[in-house]
């Protein structure tokens, strides 16, 4: 100990008290504190601050912590859908429970015709903005929000619009495609049909975390192969300083389909030869200038095989 | 300095993968979180909303707390030091939720009511009302202080142990320690006034 300072630190007094100093400092500190009454009124100060603190800290804040019965009910539940214990959402036994019957099916009348009024109608008056009712045959064309909400890591713009490295993004492990079938209930269904998507691309800073993948279907008219146009397009977009980064990130994430639209100003996936697409981001179409020109060819036809980062297999396996 | 400054590398809370414990049934994985949940859920309500979400928000995020959770226990990954990897993940979702907040809302109501709104149920209506003075005294001297210094010291209010908000904050014990001392100096100065 300093002889310019006798007493115990504070910090020390707390770790101390914590119990988190060697035996030999703790024996110390513990003998200073019988022989010193500075320092154990020091410790009492802090003690008697700690317990003000903290006790201020709780009254400020709990009377907005509600009750936790609903949402470890609703937990509860939501971790059995995650299982697929669960078939129909987690919300309705209980609404069934609290509402009577003739009152549920008044409430669900009125759903019925709101529904009829949102979306039927206005896809009977115009059918430039629906997405066929038979679209979701083949699968979830869009993500389940509560399974997918999408998840990125840390990235700049520069290491998007530099990131080339096929070894950046691996292959998503056979297992993890299957936990992602399993959790949307599709065990079973051909794999070949469905690309495990990302819903966030990882050339926008996606990751592989299973809360950003989903088993996105071939066969739809909205497909794997029509979001990675989207997926190019935004890359694009990033890259040339039109679209921040966390607006492309978003938007993909919200609902791809409705970011297409946005994106490409059409209510219907844009043919691959498209002049009102770039199907590939700049860097990819320089390399693509690179190659031999029927491959080249090939490659802008089938836009996932032009992928560089080798997360996207095609159906037909590599050309 | 940004919220994004702040977010901590959940990567840096894996263990070594000998550590790792063998994945449970889903059963007794759901029992163990809702285990964590009944002790955890309040103070991480209270400390994300500390971090001024609005209570929707808050609720919001603590759910996905508790869902990561069971993600995280589902796939066998560590289960070592689990409250500080709570809050650190509960930190992590209100920064980004707040951040997000930020960037969408110029306004939004928070959660928190001023301390003079409550009313107090006991106790004699002088002692009452210096009580109620110096919970503000206290409460405007722990809003002002660094952003860290507030998170170590709320999370110490929740009842984690030093190594634990260590964990959760990506800090060092001593740096926690200091960390609240410098807190309780100001707050000390402030409540002698």
């Amino acid at each position: 100990m300093s002889h310019a300072n006798p007493h115990i630190p504070a910090h020390e007094l707390l770790l101390a008290a914590e119990g988190e100093l060697s035996a030999r400092r703790a024996l110390q500190i513990d003998q200073h504190l019988g022989d010193c009454a500075i320092c154990r009124e020091r410790k009492e100060q802090l003690e008697c601050l700690a317990a003000g603190a903290f006790r201020a800290y709780r009254s400020e804040s709990d009377p907005a912590v509600c009750s936790d019965s609903a949402a470890r009910s609703a937990l509860i539940a939501q971790m059995q859908e995650i299982s697929g214990r669960r078939k129909h959402p987690y919300w309705l036994p209980r609404m069934s429970q609290a509402i009577e019957p003739r009152a549920l099916a008044l409430v669900f009348g009125l759903l019925l015709l709101t529904g009829i009024g949102i979306n039927v109608l206005p896809r009977l008056m115009s059918s430039r903005h629906a997405v066929s009712e038979s679209e979701f045959a083949f699968g979830p064309v869009v993500p389940n929000a509560s399974l997918t909400p999408g998840a990125v890591r840390a990235i700049s713009v520069g290491q998007v619009c530099t990131l080339e490295s096929p070894a950046e993004t691996a292959q998503i492990p056979p297992s993890v495609k299957k936990m992602v079938f399993h959790e949307y209930g599709m065990d079973g269904a051909p794999a070949l049909n469905y690309e495990v998507d990302h819903l966030i691309t990882p050339a926008l800073g996606g990751t592989d975390d299973i809360r950003n993948l989903w088993p996105e279907p071939y066969s739809s008219e909205w497909n794997a192969r029509v979001k990675d146009q989207l997926e190019n397009r935004l890359h694009e977009l990033v890259c040339e300083g039109e679209l921040d980064l966390a607006t492309a990130q978003h938007d993909i994430a919200s609902n791809w389909i409705s970011a297409y639209r946005k994106y490409f100003h059409t209510d219907r996936p844009l043919p691959a030869d498209s002049k009102l697409m770039n199907p590939l981001p700049a860097s990819r179409r320089i390399r693509q200038l690179m190659m031999d020109e029927p491959r080249g060819e090939l490659i802008a036809a089938i836009p996932e095989v032009a992928n560089d980062f080798g997360d996207y297999s095609h159906p037909m396996g590599a050309l | 300095m940004s919220d994004s400054d702040f977010l901590i590398d959940l990567s840096l809370l894996h263990v070594r993968p000998a550590e790792a414990a063998l994945p449970e049934s889903r059963a007794e994985v759901e029992n163990e979180v809702v285990g964590l949940f009944d002790q955890y859920r309040n103070r991480i309500l209270r400390y994300v909303l500390s971090m001024g979400l609005c209570a929707h928000d808050a609720e919001d995020v603590s759910q996905e707390v508790f869902l990561s959770l069971f993600r995280h226990l589902r796939l066998g990954r560590p289960r070592q030091n689990l409250p500080g990897w709570i809050f650190r993940v509960a930190h992590n979702l209100a920064l980004k939720q707040r951040q997000f907040v930020q960037k969408h809302q110029t306004h939004r109501d928070t959660a928190l009511d001023l301390p003079e709104n409550r009313a107090d149920s006991s106790g004699d209506p002088e002692e009452q009302l210096a009580d109620r003075e110096r919970r503000k005294r206290l409460l405007a001297a722990m809003r002002a202080l660094p952003e860290r210094d507030q998170w170590c010291l709320y999370m110490r209010a929740e009842g984690l142990s030093y190594r634990e908000i260590a964990n959760a904050l990506g800090m060092s014990l001593g740096a926690v320690a200091n960390s609240l001392v410098r807190s309780f100096e100001r707050l000390e100065r402030v409540d002698g006034r």
